[in-house]
C-alpha cells in the first residue's frame, strides 16, 4: 500500500501541484520533490491519458447519461481521478494493491484543503496562468506554492492506510 | 400663541444640514388666521428672519454643557423673547435644536422627537453616498421627520 | 459580564449586523469607486463587474464543495440551482425567475425587495442626476454569476435591466448563455 504522488491539474491543462512521495527504504517519504516536474513530459502524458480516457468513458453511453472515469491500472501502478465541475482535476497515484474506490478521498482533498487554502485564500491565484517564456514567473502563479496547503495534504494523506 | 417650531439639525462645524418650521398638530389656535393651514408655522415675519441667529447663538451653550453632562438630550437651555430653545447632540456632535413658542414647556414630547430624530439621522450616516456634514436633502428624510413632528408635536 | 464574553455573544446572536457590516462595506466600496473615477459611472459599473468576476471564480468551488452537486442537464436546471441554492447559501435571498426567451437560453432574475446590497442606500438626486441613470449599484452580483458561470463551462452575458433605487418597480437582471465551453485540450507539441 503506497501512494506514489499527488497531482492537480487546472482547467487549462496546467499541472498546477505535483507532490511526489519517495517511499525508498531509509528515505522520509516527505523528502520527495515538490513541484519539480510539473512541466516534464510524464505529467503531459498523463493528462493526455486522462483526457482521452474521459472522454471515451462518456461516449460509450448515450448522451445524458453519466459514466465517470474514475480510476485504472497501468501495470504495478493504479491511478485514481476526480473532477469538480469547474474542471480541477484532482489525481492519486498509488501502487496497484490499493483497488479501493477514492473518491471520497479527492473529494475531501479539494473540498477541504483545496477550498481552504487556495481558494479561500485571497493572495493564492485560482485562474493558473502559465507563461512559456518565464520559467520564474511559473514559480508564483502557475502552481499552488503554498505551504500550509502542502503541510496540511502531506499530514492528511500520511494518516492515510494506504499511504 | 400659535405654537410654531423652527427645527434644525446643525452639523460639526456649526453648518447648518436641515431646517424645518411647522406648527403643532395638538394645539390648534383657538381663533384661527385667515390664511391657516394645518402644520404651517405662524411666526411673524420678523422672527422668521431670526430665527437661524437664535438658534446659531446658542451652540455655545451647547457646547458648554456637552462636557457638563452625559446625557444626549440637554432640555431647554435657553430663551428668547418668548421662544424656548431646546437642545440636543448626537454621540457624533451633531446638534439638534428647536425654537418653539409656546407658554407650556414642552421638553418632554420634544426629547421623545429627538430621539426619534436621532434614529434616523443615523439611518441617513449609514447610507454610502452620504458624508459627514453634507446638506440632508433626501425627500424621503424629510418626509419621515414632518410624520415625527406629527407625532410628537 | 466581561468585555470578550459579551462581544462573543453579539457576534453569535447577530448574524444580521454582520449582514449590515457586509452592507456598509459594499457601499463604502461603491461610493469610493464613484469617486475614484470622477463619477464615471460607466466605469464604476465595469470594475464592480471585474471584483465580481474575481469573486464568482473563487466563490463557486465553495458552492461546488458545500453542496456537492452534480452536473445540471439543462440551463433552466441551471439557474434554478442559481436561485435556490446560490443566492440562498450566500444572501440568504431567493430570486424569482421569469421571462424565459423561447430558446431557453436567457431569463430574467427578479431579485426581492429588500435586496441585501442596498439596504441604507438612496441615491443622491440634486447633487448629480445621471447616477439615477447611469450607475448599477449592484452590478457586483453581475460578475459574481458571470465568474461562477465560466467556472462550469457556461458562457453567459449578465446584466440589469431594471432596479428599485432607480425608482424602477423591481430589480431585474438578464442572464444570457452564449456557449457551453469545451475542454480545454493542452496546445499541440511540436
Amino acid at each position: 500500500m503506497t501512494i506514489h504522488s499527488f497531482i492537480i491539474f487546472d482547467r487549462h491543462c496546467n499541472c498546477i501541484y505535483k507532490r511526489e512521495y519517495s517511499h525508498e527504504l531509509n528515505n522520509n517519504p516527505l523528502s520527495g520533490p515538490i513541484n519539480k516536474n510539473n512541466d516534464s513530459n510524464s505529467s503531459k502524458l498523463l493528462f493526455g491519458i486522462l483526457y482521452s480516457l474521459k472522454t471515451i468513458a462518456s461516449k460509450l453511453i448515450p448522451e445524458d447519461n453519466i459514466n465517470e472515469l474514475r480510476s485504472f491500472n497501468i501495470g504495478d501502478f493504479r491511478i485514481h481521478f476526480w473532477e469538480s465541475l469547474s474542471r480541477f482535476k484532482f489525481i492519486l497515484i498509488t501502487n496497484k494493491e490499493v483497488n479501493i474506490d477514492l473518491q471520497s478521498i479527492l473529494f475531501q482533498l479539494y473540498s477541504k484543503y483545496f477550498i481552504k487554502y487556495v481558494v479561500e485564500n485571497g493572495l493564492s491565484p485560482i485562474e493558473f496562468k502559465y507563461y512559456e517564456k518565464d520559467p520564474k514567473e511559473n514559480e508564483v502563479s502557475a502552481k499552488i506554492n503554498n505551504g500550509k496547503f502542502i503541510e496540511e495534504t502531506d499530514k492528511y494523506l500520511q494518516t492515510l492506510s494506504i499511504f | 400663541m400659535s405654537n410654531s417650531y423652527y427645527f434644525t439639525i446643525i452639523g460639526t462645524k456649526d453648518n447648518p444640514l436641515y431646517e424645518l418650521e411647522f406648527s403643532s398638530f395638538k394645539n390648534i389656535p383657538t381663533t384661527l388666521p385667515s390664511n391657516y393651514i394645518p402644520g404651517k408655522s405662524q411666526f411673524s415675519q420678523s422672527t422668521k428672519e431670526l430665527l437661524p441667529f437664535i438658534a446659531n447663538s446658542s451652540l455655545d451653550i451647547i457646547e458648554d454643557l456637552q462636557f457638563s453632562t452625559n446625557l444626549l438630550n440637554l432640555g431647554k437651555i435657553d430663551q428668547f423673547y418668548g421662544l424656548n430653545i431646546n437642545g440636543y447632540i448626537t454621540q457624533g456632535s451633531i446638534k439638534f435644536i428647536i425654537c418653539y413658542d409656546s407658554t407650556k414647556d414642552e421638553s418632554n414630547s420634544i426629547k421623545q422627537f429627538f430621539q426619534e430624530i436621532n434614529e434616523l439621522y443615523s439611518k441617513v450616516l449609514l447610507n454610502p453616498f452620504y458624508n459627514v456634514n453634507d446638506a440632508i436633502i433626501s425627500p424621503d428624510f424629510d418626509l419621515k421627520v414632518k410624520q415625527l413632528a406629527r407625532k410628537y408635536l | 459580564m466581561s468585555k470578550k464574553n459579551t462581544g462573543d455573544d453579539i457576534w453569535k446572536n447577530n448574524v444580521e449586523k454582520i449582514v449590515k457590516l457586509f452592507t456598509l462595506t459594499y457601499g463604502s466600496v461603491v461610493s469610493q469607486l464613484c469617486r475614484d473615477f470622477q463619477n464615471n459611472y460607466y466605469e464604476v459599473n465595469q470594475q464592480l463587474d471585474k471584483m465580481g468576476y474575481n469573486i464568482g471564480l473563487r466563490l463557486i468551488e465553495e458552492f461546488l464543495a458545500k453542496t456537492g452537486i452534480k452536473r445540471c442537464q439543462s440551463f433552466k436546471e441551471t439557474a434554478d440551482i442559481i436561485t435556490k441554492l446560490g443566492f440562498k447559501i450566500f444572501l440568504n435571498i431567493q430570486p424569482t425567475i421569469e421571462n424565459w426567451s423561447n430558446d431557453g437560453k436567457s431569463c430574467s432574475l427578479i431579485i426581492p425587495e429588500p435586496n441585501p446590497l442596498t439596504e441604507f442606500v438612496e441615491l443622491p438626486i440634486t447633487s448629480d442626476s445621471k447616477i439615477g441613470k447611469e450607475l448599477w449599484y449592484s452590478q457586483i452580483l453581475c460578475g459574481v454569476l458571470r465568474g461562477a458561470l465560466q467556472m462550469v463551462q457556461l458562457d453567459c452575458d449578465v446584466n440589469f435591466i431594471k432596479d428599485v433605487l432607480r425608482g424602477d418597480d423591481r430589480t431585474e437582471m438578464r442572464l444570457k448563455l452564449n456557449k457551453i465551453l469545451k475542454d480545454e485540450v493542452p496546445a499541440g507539441e511540436d
